[in-house]
C-alpha cells in the first residue's frame, strides 16, 4: 500500500488541540446487502477492531451550490428507512471504523480513559484506504460482479479541535480565535458556523468547508471552544484514487484554515513548527 | 460540539455545551416559503413502496430525495412557488415548476445526475448539471420575475 507523505510548508504543531479527525465516504446504497451481512463485514476488520457498537444512522448528505448567501442551513429527512450504522472499535478504544451501507468513515479520537498521541493524517489515510479496499472487495461478493466497484459520491474530511481557554478569564475566545474579537467585553458564550464553497480550477465548486466554533466545558469542566472543520464534497470520479486525492487536498485546506483563523499566540501555545 | 459523523456524537460526550432557551417568539420567520410543501411531499414518496405503479416502478431511495432536497434548497429562490414533484420509475424525479412564460423540469435520474430543461415561447434550453444549481437560481428568479410583471400588469 502507498505511504503517503506531509506536503512540504503546511502548517505543522507539535502538541494540535485535536480531539477528533474523522475521514468518510457516502457512496449509494450496497446492492443484495441486507442487515444481517454486517457480521461479515465485521469479520473484515475484527482482527484490529474487536469490539462492536450499534448505532442510529446517518442521513445521507450532499453538498450543493447556488448563489453566495441563497441556501439556508441544510436540512434533511433523518433516519427514516435506513440500516443501522455499526462502530468497529479498536481495544485502546482511540481508533473506530463506522459502517452503514451507505456510509464508511474511519475516525481517530481522544478518550477520556486515555489522552494518546495524534498518529498523523498520513497514517489514519493510508488505513482508511486498506479498510476501504476491504469492503470494496467484500461487496463485489455480493453483487456477483467482480468488476463492481464502491463509487463515493461524497467525501468527507472532519478535524474536531478542543481548543483550551485560559481559567483565570471568561470566555473570550479573542485568545485562541481571530475570527471571534469581542473587543473589551467577551461574552459569556458564543456559537458560530461560517461556511465557503471550494472551487476547482476551472472555477466550478467541488466541495464546501464548514466551520463551527462553540465554548463548551470539557470533561474536567474546563473551558475550551469546540473547533469543527470539515470539507465534503464530491470527487471528480468516486473511485479509490481521486477519494484519496479529495482527502488529500480536503486536509491541506482544513490545516491552512486552522492556521490562518488562530492566534500566533496560541500556536505558540500548540509548538507550531512551521 | 460534534458532526453527525464524529464518534463523539452519540457517546463519551466531553463538551458540554451551554443550556440555550429556546427562540420561538419571532414570528416573521426567514424559512423558504416552499420548504413545508417540499418536505412534506417528499416524505410521502420516500414511502411508495416497490411497484407503487403496478407496472413494476422502484421505490423512491432515501438518496434521492435528500439529494432533491437539498437541490431545490440551492436552487430555489425564497419566494418562489414550490415545485410539483414526480416520482418516475426508476426512483427517480422530475422536480417541475410551470407558468405562463417557462417551463422548468429537473430530472433527478440519480444523486448529482440531473437534466435540466428550460422551455420559452422562444425554445428550449438543456444541460446536464451535477451539484452547481446557480443556472437554475436564475431560471427561476426570471420565472419568478415574469410572473410579478403580468401580475402588475393586470
Amino acid at each position: 500500500m502507498a505511504k503517503f507523505e506531509r506536503p512540504a510548508g503546511l502548517p505543522d504543531f507539535k502538541e494540535p488541540p485535536l480531539n477528533e479527525v474523522v475521514l468518510g465516504v457516502q457512496f449509494p446504497p450496497i446492492e443484495g446487502y441486507n442487515q444481517i451481512h454486517a457480521g461479515d463485514v465485521w469479520r473484515l476488520f475484527k482482527e484490529q477492531y474487536p469490539l462492536v457498537e450499534e448505532q442510529p444512522p446517518l442521513a445521507p448528505v450532499f453538498e450543493t451550490f447556488g448563489p453566495i448567501g441563497a441556501q439556508q442551513t441544510p436540512f434533511s429527512f433523518g433516519q427514516a428507512l435506513m440500516h443501522n450504522r455499526y462502530w468497529f472499535i479498536a481495544p485502546d478504544q482511540h481508533e473506530l471504523i463506522q459502517f452503514q451501507n451507505d456510509r464508511f468513515l474511519h475516525n481517530w479520537r481522544q478518550t477520556r480513559a486515555s489522552v494518546a498521541e495524534y498518529p498523523r493524517f498520513e497514517a489514519l489515510l493510508s488505513k482508511f484506504q486498506t479498510e476501504f479496499l476491504r469492503l470494496s472487495d467484500f461487496v463485489r461478493t455480493l453483487s456477483g460482479e467482480r468488476s463492481k466497484q464502491l463509487t463515493c459520491n461524497q467525501v468527507e474530511v472532519s478535524y474536531i479541535n478542543h481548543i483550551l481557554l485560559p481559567s483565570d478569564a471568561g470566555f473570550d475566545p479573542a485568545s485562541a480565535l481571530k475570527v471571534a474579537n469581542f473587543s473589551s467585553v467577551p461574552p459569556d458564550d458564543f456559537s458560530m458556523v461560517w461556511r465557503r464553497a471550494l472551487r476547482n480550477s476551472s472555477g466550478s465548486p467541488y466541495a464546501r468547508l464548514s466551520c463551527e466554533a462553540q465554548t463548551a466545558l470539557n470533561h474536567k469542566g474546563e473551558k475550551i471552544i469546540a473547533l469543527t472543520i470539515t470539507v465534503r464534497g464530491n470527487p471528480s470520479v468516486g473511485t479509490i484514487g481521486n477519494v484519496i486525492e479529495f482527502m488529500k487536498e480536503a486536509r491541506v485546506t482544513i490545516v491552512n484554515e486552522f492556521a490562518s483563523i488562530t492566534t500566533d499566540s496560541a500556536h505558540t501555545n500548540w509548538g507550531r513548527i512551521m | 460540539m460534534t458532526t453527525a459523523s464524529s464518534a463523539f456524537a452519540a457517546k463519551d460526550k466531553v463538551t458540554t455545551p451551554f443550556p440555550q432557551a429556546p427562540v420561538r417568539r419571532v414570528v416573521n420567520s426567514s424559512v423558504h416559503t416552499w420548504r413545508p410543501k417540499i418536505l412534506e411531499r417528499l416524505a410521502v414518496l420516500m414511502q411508495l413502496p416497490e411497484n407503487w405503479n403496478g407496472y413494476g416502478a422502484q421505490p423512491v431511495s432515501a438518496h434521492h430525495a435528500e439529494f432533491a432536497l437539498s437541490m431545490i434548497a440551492t436552487a430555489c429562490p425564497p419566494d418562489a412557488n414550490a415545485p410539483q414533484i414526480v416520482p418516475g420509475e426508476n426512483g427517480d424525479l422530475q422536480v417541475e415548476w410551470h407558468s405562463l412564460e417557462y417551463d422548468i423540469e429537473l430530472h433527478v435520474r440519480a444523486p448529482l445526475v440531473v437534466s435540466a430543461v428550460r422551455h420559452t415561447q422562444h425554445g428550449c434550453e438543456e444541460i446536464e448539471l451535477t451539484n452547481d444549481f446557480n443556472i437554475v437560481y436564475e431560471w427561476l428568479a426570471q420565472m419568478e420575475a415574469a410572473i410579478a410583471a403580468r401580475a402588475a400588469a393586470a
